[in-house]
């Protein structure tokens, strides 16, 4: 108990030590170049706020969702042997649903770029009459 | 093979919203909805089917996480028939009844799942399948009023309390050590809770996150706003079924009554006063409603306090016969009230002039009302009486008093309903009802259902096999 309870003292000690010590020793001077944003020595340009593209936001989620679902083949491909054709047939079930989720999203145009950026351009014109 | 025969509906409800999901996608008119609409009943109706037959206390089914006693047999087939009630009685969207329909099937593979759980981790697993439907079914119709804030607001919270619940469920695997919950309920038994504070605590988190899926007072703020951003019919099935679902997921829980009884007690005491008062204040009507949903709560966990105790019809029989009585009189009212067209949130007022325009209409509203408020000719009555005896049986005499209390300031914003509908003087030039043929025929048909349910209940208690 006693060792735990000197290495919480020191923990919580160094870490008020460290922000005294900085407060004590450096006041807080502001310049424009100090108080930019920090972004690894790079000078930040432009707005943050920048106007993206509806199908790229479309494809980068089925991106994201399609690599998940990948991703949870991997524990099964590790253990091929030992799972055996049960496994396999586990697998093939849950390949089904992932197929079926890929042909869905080509059957409604989520896989075509040109649909995407048409349908979502008179989307917006029709919210705005 | 005899796992297979278990694990039927669930593979009846997977691989058949996947079909409907896949066909909606050729073609979108009149004809292919109609199409969809009908394949939707006929696979939900094939599930049911092969729930039915499915021999109670077979072995359980994949690795433990699917079991079959009757009363978990009796849960899934009524989820089903509220499921395919509301595929029926539904609207469904022009430009997208694939989607409808198969977020239907999906969330009822989810009750199904939640009902039948045999094992910690399906329960979450049901309870998610579930939730996920919901958030896109809330929003579904994004472009109208409050739809895509009421889905976001039930996404985040929905979340957060699943994160409660499944961190609870981790603490008491990690005093128990199994999922299984036959095993679970054994070891509980035989060591005792009181000696495993990290279980206690789990079980805490665990009924947080129960809780909020209830809706129950203190986790209920997302109650009111949710369900009038929701369209009418699913509104009804996340009052009705999905509640029940969680309701027949807790009840393998039966235990925690000896050592969070006082919790429960509280939660359900709040839920049945806080719900009703709330409901005074209201001038929504879906939101008088949704209060009204809390309440009913409150009075389903009197029977769950009351467990296997009771004269004649026990606390668990009683929750079944409620759950039922329940979410005909929900599920028609808040589908009934959908017929009504409005570009705003419908409102009290709203309500005149129906009685005139729809007598039909406005009749059935009475009828799911009078059952809300618990008056006798509707089944409402038996409902509350079975579980407010089954409480003081189990020796609970201030829960019933309570609930009676709480009923009989629920009446005043039931009458409130009931006023505007047939009362008011006054002309409604704004009022615009709009339902197919089979849309009135099914409320009619589920309003009927109320009053001969209400008239005889017994029929009802022997059809599930509640003694």
């Amino acid at each position: 108990m006693l060792p735990l309870l000197i290495y919480g003292v020191m923990v919580v000690g160094l870490a008020v030590a460290a922000i005294g010590m900085s407060l004590l020793l450096g006041w807080p001077r502001h310049n424009p170049h100090k108080d930019m944003p920090y972004e690894s020595g790079i000078a930040p340009t432009g707005d943050s706020r920048i106007r993206m593209s509806v199908p790229y936001y479309i494809v980068a989620i089925m991106f994201i969702m399609f690599d998940v679902e990948i991703l949870l083949l991997y524990p099964w491909a590790v253990n091929l042997q030992e799972l055996g054709w049960k496994g396999f047939a586990i697998a093939g079930i849950f390949m089904i649903f992932v197929a079926e989720g890929l042909i869905y999203a080509w059957a409604r145009g989520g896989l075509s770029w040109r649909h995407l950026s048409t349908t979502a351009s008179a989307r917006t014109s029709s919210s705005q009459d | 093979m005899s796992q297979l025969a278990t694990l039927a509906p669930d593979i009846i409800m997977a691989f058949g919203g996947t079909l409907v999901l896949l066909l909606g996608t050729r073609r979108s008119d009149k004809a292919v909805n109609d199409f969809l609409r009908w394949l939707s009943v006929i696979i939900i109706g094939g599930a049911a089917l092969a729930l039915a037959y499915t021999r109670p206390n077979s072995l359980p089914a994949a690795e433990g996480w699917i079991i079959s006693s009757s009363i978990n047999i009796v849960f899934g087939v009524i989820f089903l028939a509220i499921l395919a009630w509301t595929v029926l009685a539904a609207k469904a969207p022009e430009h997208a009844a694939g989607e409808w329909h198969a977020l239907l099937i999906y969330a009822g593979n989810g009750m199904l799942i939640l009902a039948r759980s045999g094992s910690l981790a399906a329960l979450f697993l049901g309870i998610e399948i579930l939730s996920l439907s919901l958030y896109v079914l809330i929003s579904f119709f994004c472009h109208r009023g409050m739809a895509l804030r009421g889905g976001t607001m039930y996404l985040v919270l929905a979340a957060f309390a699943s994160a409660f619940l499944v961190f609870g469920l981790a603490l008491v695997y990690a005093s128990f050590g199994t999922l299984d919950l036959a095993e679970l309920a054994q070891r509980v038994s035989s060591k005792g809770l009181f000696h495993a504070p990290m279980a206690m605590l789990g079980f805490g988190l665990f009924i947080v996150g129960v809780g909020f899926k209830l809706a129950a007072v203190p986790f209920h703020m997302w109650a009111a706003d949710v369900y009038e951003a929701s369209p009418g019919p699913v509104a009804g099935l996340i009052a009705s079924a999905s509640k029940g679902a969680v309701i027949a997921a807790f009840i393998p829980f039966l235990f925690l009554v000896n050592t969070h009884g006082d919790i429960l007690w509280l939660i359900s005491a709040a839920s049945m006063i806080v719900g009703n008062l709330m409901g005074l204040l209201e001038l929504r009507v879906k939101r008088i409603l949704a209060y009204s949903s809390i309440a009913h709560i409150g009075y389903i966990l009197v029977g769950y306090l009351a467990g296997y105790n009771g004269v004649g019809i026990t606390g668990v029989g009683a929750m079944i016969f409620y759950v039922v009585a329940y979410a005909l009189a929900i599920a028609g009212a808040f589908t009934a009230l959908s017929f009504i067209e409005r570009d705003h949130e419908l409102g009290v007022r709203d309500l005149r002039g129906v009685a005139r325009v729809s007598p039909a209409l406005a009749f059935c509203i009475l009828v799911f009302i009078i059952s809300l408020a618990g008056i006798p000719p509707a089944i409402g009555f038996f409902g509350k009486l079975y579980l407010f005896s089954a409480g003081v049986s189990a020796g609970y005499i201030w829960l019933p008093v309570l609930g009676l209390l709480g009923s009989a300031i629920g009446v005043y914003y039931y009458l409130r309903i009931i006023v505007n509908l047939y009362m008011t003087p006054g002309e409604n030039p704004n009022l615009k009802i709009s339902y197919t043929p089979l849309q009135i025929s099914i409320i009619i048909a589920t309003a009927a259902a109320i009053v001969f349910f209400g008239c005889f209940p017994q029929t009802m208690i022997t059809a599930l096999k509640l003694f």
